[in-house]
């Protein structure tokens, strides 16, 4: 355990950790803490280990908002704790556990910090990685699936995940769900796959909700219900890869515009299908003597009405 | 102090500010000087603006950017206001860019000046910066919103401060447990911890805005919240 000597220093003298990712603060939300530090003056003090670039300046370890909160307040010290300087690795699990659930950081905070795990430990297996970082593996796996997004679309959701999320323009739940209809086309269609390159599709996809053509993010699930319709001959195959061409080129049509011009009809009447085929079964099994109900008799002249009608 | 951890639409906010400032023939301090606080303040720290001129008339005008304007004013700039009082030659304006009626009228009863940068970068006054009459009764309120303040300070951090120590042991606790129950359990924490610190937030807020009210019946009701926690 390491030893903690309690001393105060200037702020000033402190710098963040260059493996917390969090990149910005929501200003507001540090109104509280500004109110009760002013009030009250910082009672916990701040964990830091010298640097060892530069003797007389500190490393954050745990304190952030505290140490932006006493800038902004003009504090002149703030009282330190001082750790030894931890490995790299040791350094980057720590930001972890201190302040990945403290501090709510975004998917996408998590997803970078993870890559330096990655990269620093060598470790990629998912379950272990769980382990050591604290995270389900659930969040592993879904900021593994935004660490795929080309750099430039990472860039783009760092940017606004320190605003209220109806703000966003770049959610990481838009991304996630573009991430997986690019990956069902391109392992499905490769005909698209081979025309259009990963961070093409992507960025097509990303420029519906750009220019608001999506009236959810979920939307994108059209494509892989598309993509099942071909897959069930329900739909030719070269329509869905005619559908899938205009869903990437032109960025105003809709996955579910596209979903219920192409496939919808056909996806709806095998629907209908089944529905008949365990009808039938039903009917199947009852008594052929037997008295039917006033209700089920009445329901059943109705259907054969309707489905006279529909036959022609 | 700007920098890469500021929102920013602050740092940008407080530009354009510093710009208007001397747009309109003010000298912009160059560097955010902290001013002591009075010494009969109790205050922790000093009064450090986002931007600061002096005027024609040797005033020294401290402006405060707030990024929401919806939001009442916050206990600790109203501190600073208050403070500010008992200073020669001082004003002190919050500025934002569109002004809620919960900013305007916290910035009337605490006397903060309230300035709107409008779309052509001027500063536009809504709330004049002036010493309110607060007597005794007002006083005595600002006290108790202080207690209560304190009370809801202590109750978020306790259960933070548990829930964290919970999270910090999820290797023991969790152990032999099946992933899909471990993610339950750790999933758990987590909302647990957005839920508390979602729930300081709101009623921070709305204790800021009671600085604006002086409603004893809000803050009676605000406490009692407090004790019944976030269930």
């Amino acid at each position: 355990m390491a030893k903690k000597v309690p001393i105060t220093i200037d702020p000033a003298r402190i710098d963040k950790n260059p493996n917390n990712p969090r990149r910005y603060f929501n200003d507001e939300k540090l109104d509280q803490l500004r109110t009760s530090l002013q009030e009250t003056g910082v009672l916990v003090p701040l964990i830091v280990y010298e640097s060892p670039e530069t003797p007389g300046r500190y490393i954050l370890m745990d304190g952030e908002r505290r140490w932006r909160s006493a800038l902004d307040l003009g504090f002149k010290e703030l009282p330190i704790s001082v750790t030894p300087p931890p490995s790299k690795l040791d350094n980057l699990l720590r930001m972890f556990n201190i302040h990945s659930v403290r501090e709510e950081w975004s998917l996408v905070a998590v997803a970078l910090a993870l890559r330096d795990v990655i990269k620093v430990s060598g470790e990629d297996r998912e379950g272990r990685l769980a382990e050591m970082t604290g995270l389900t593996r659930s969040t592993v796996r879904r900021a593994r699936r935004l660490l795929s997004l080309p750099t430039e679309e990472l860039e783009l959701i760092q940017d606004e995940a320190h605003l209220d999320r109806t703000e966003q323009i770049h959610r990481e739940d838009l991304y996630l769900e573009i991430e997986a209809a690019e990956s069902v086309l391109r392992r499905q269609l490769p005909e698209v796959a081979e025309q259009y390159d990963r961070p093409k599709i992507i960025r097509q996809f990303a420029r519906k909700r750009e220019k608001q053509k999506l009236v959810n993010v979920t939307d994108f699930r059209y494509v892989a219900k598309l993509v099942k319709a071909a897959d069930s001959d329900l739909v030719e195959r070269q329509k869905v890869i005619d559908a899938a061409d205009e869903l990437i080129r032109d960025v105003n049509a809709t996955p579910e515009d596209v979903y219920e011009r192409v496939a919808a009809v056909a996806v709806g009447q095998q629907d209908v299908a089944r529905r008949a085929e365990l009808l039938s079964v039903a009917l199947d099994a009852m008594p052929r003597n037997g008295r039917l109900s006033v209700r089920l008799k009445k329901r059943l002249e109705e259907l054969r009405a309707e489905i006279d009608q529909l036959l022609g | 102090m700007s920098g890469e951890f500021e929102d920013p639409r602050k740092t940008d906010l407080r530009q354009r500010c510093a710009d208007a400032v001397d747009a309109a023939g003010y000298t912009v301090d160059a560097e955010r000087t902290p001013i002591p606080y009075p010494t009969d303040s109790n205050f922790e720290g000093s009064i450090k603006a986002d931007v600061s001129s002096t005027g024609t008339n040797g005033n020294r005008v401290l402006y405060f950017v707030r990024v929401d304007g919806g939001k009442p004013l916050p206990g600790w700039l109203s501190n600073i206001v208050v403070a500010t009082f008992s200073m020669q030659d001082v004003e002190v304006y919050a500025v934002t860019e569109s002004v809620g009626d919960r900013l305007r009228k916290t910035c009337t009863t605490v006397g903060c000046g309230l300035l709107c940068l409008n779309s052509s970068n001027d500063l536009e006054l809504e709330v004049e910066y002036k010493e309110p009459d607060r007597g005794s009764a007002v006083k005595a309120f600002e006290k108790r919103l202080r207690e209560v303040r304190r009370q809801l300070d202590t109750k978020v951090n306790a259960n933070l401060q548990a829930l964290q120590e919970q999270y910090s042991e999820r290797k023991q606790l969790t152990e032999g447990m099946k992933e899909s129950k471990r993610s339950k359990y750790l999933d758990t924490i987590e909302s647990t911890m957005v839920r508390w610190r979602e729930w300081g937030d709101e009623l921070s807020s709305e204790l800021d805005a009671l600085a604006g009210d002086l409603d004893d019946d809000a803050l009676a009701d605000i406490k009692e919240r407090i004790q019944n926690g976030t269930e």
